[in-house]
């Protein structure tokens, strides 16, 4: 029988934004080499920005939120469903807000008695739009 | 077959003489009965143009017993902007014009919403209430 006895180290910088490597590796009981399983974990503020736009819900809600400043949730949650179709629970669009305010794509604030969001696109231009104009050839950034 | 009928339906509201002036006043509609009842009142209202319809009962939300419980209730609703109830009207464009100008906030503006047309006001007593048109 094979024992599995996971490995983990880390390599690399650990800076404000570090991009680590994280080697697993899982020795067997003859101790011979196993191929180990390389994972790259990229904890940038850009890849904040990719990981949340990558889903197609939060891509929606990026959407709604173009439409107009200030909305409730409830508004969202109303456009969500009548422009998408989409019965979302309250819990779920919570989860996928707080991912995208995370990449800084959303903001929310206090105004009176009601919390509002508002997009962001600021981290787009920043993080996106100039990788995707170097691929595309058509920027100055080549 | 016996059967029940819905006759009144109630708000919890935060001052029963400041919800009296913003529903008749404001909103428009009728006050129908004001009994008292200990330091409060059964205190009722009904749309204009259907006095023996359905009654709104405008409700103390001040019982001890789940007073704190209420009142975080109600915030939470507000904060997200999440209307406690809704009422019909013939031209929610030209009910949030009316209303705006007499003072009357709304946490959100005329928006088509599918087969329906909503805003959403505050009703100045701890609620969000929102109005709905159906498409013609």
């Amino acid at each position: 029988m094979e024992t599995a006895e996971p490995t983990r180290r880390r390599r690399g910088g650990c800076g404000r934004h570090p991009e680590w490597e994280l080697v697993i590796g899982v020795r067997t009981q003859t101790s011979k080499p196993h191929p180990t399983i390389q994972l790259y974990v990229d904890e940038s503020d850009r890849q904040r920005v990719f990981h949340a736009v990558a889903d197609p819900t939060r891509r929606r809600i990026l959407d709604e939120l173009a439409k107009r400043d200030d909305q409730t949730l409830y508004e969202l949650c109303v456009r969500m469903l009548t422009d998408h179709g989409l019965d979302m629970t309250r819990q779920g669009i919570e989860k996928h807000l707080a991912i995208l305010e995370e990449a800084g794509l959303v903001g929310s604030e206090r105004r009176g008695k009601y919390r509002v969001l508002r997009l962001d696109a600021g981290p787009l231009l920043r993080d996106v739009e100039p990788w995707v104009r170097r691929l595309t050839g058509s920027g100055s950034e080549r | 077959m016996r059967h029940m009928e819905i006759n009144v339906m109630s708000i919890l509201v935060d001052d029963q003489d400041k919800a009296l002036e913003f529903y008749t006043k404001k909103l428009g509609f009728v006050k129908k009965h004001d009994v008292p009842i200990g330091d409060a009142k059964w205190l009722t209202v009904v749309g204009p143009k259907n006095l023996d319809g359905v009654e709104l009962l405008l409700e103390p939300d001040w019982n001890p017993m789940v007073a704190k419980e209420v009142a975080a209730f109600k915030a939470a609703l507000v904060e997200n902007g999440i209307p406690f109830t809704s009422f019909a009207c013939d031209d929610v464009q030209a009910e949030y014009d009316r209303l705006k100008a007499l003072g009357v906030e709304f946490s959100q503006p005329p928006m088509e919403a599918g087969p329906v047309t909503i805003a959403v006001f505050d009703d100045t007593c701890g609620n969000l209430i929102q109005i709905a048109q159906m498409a013609k």
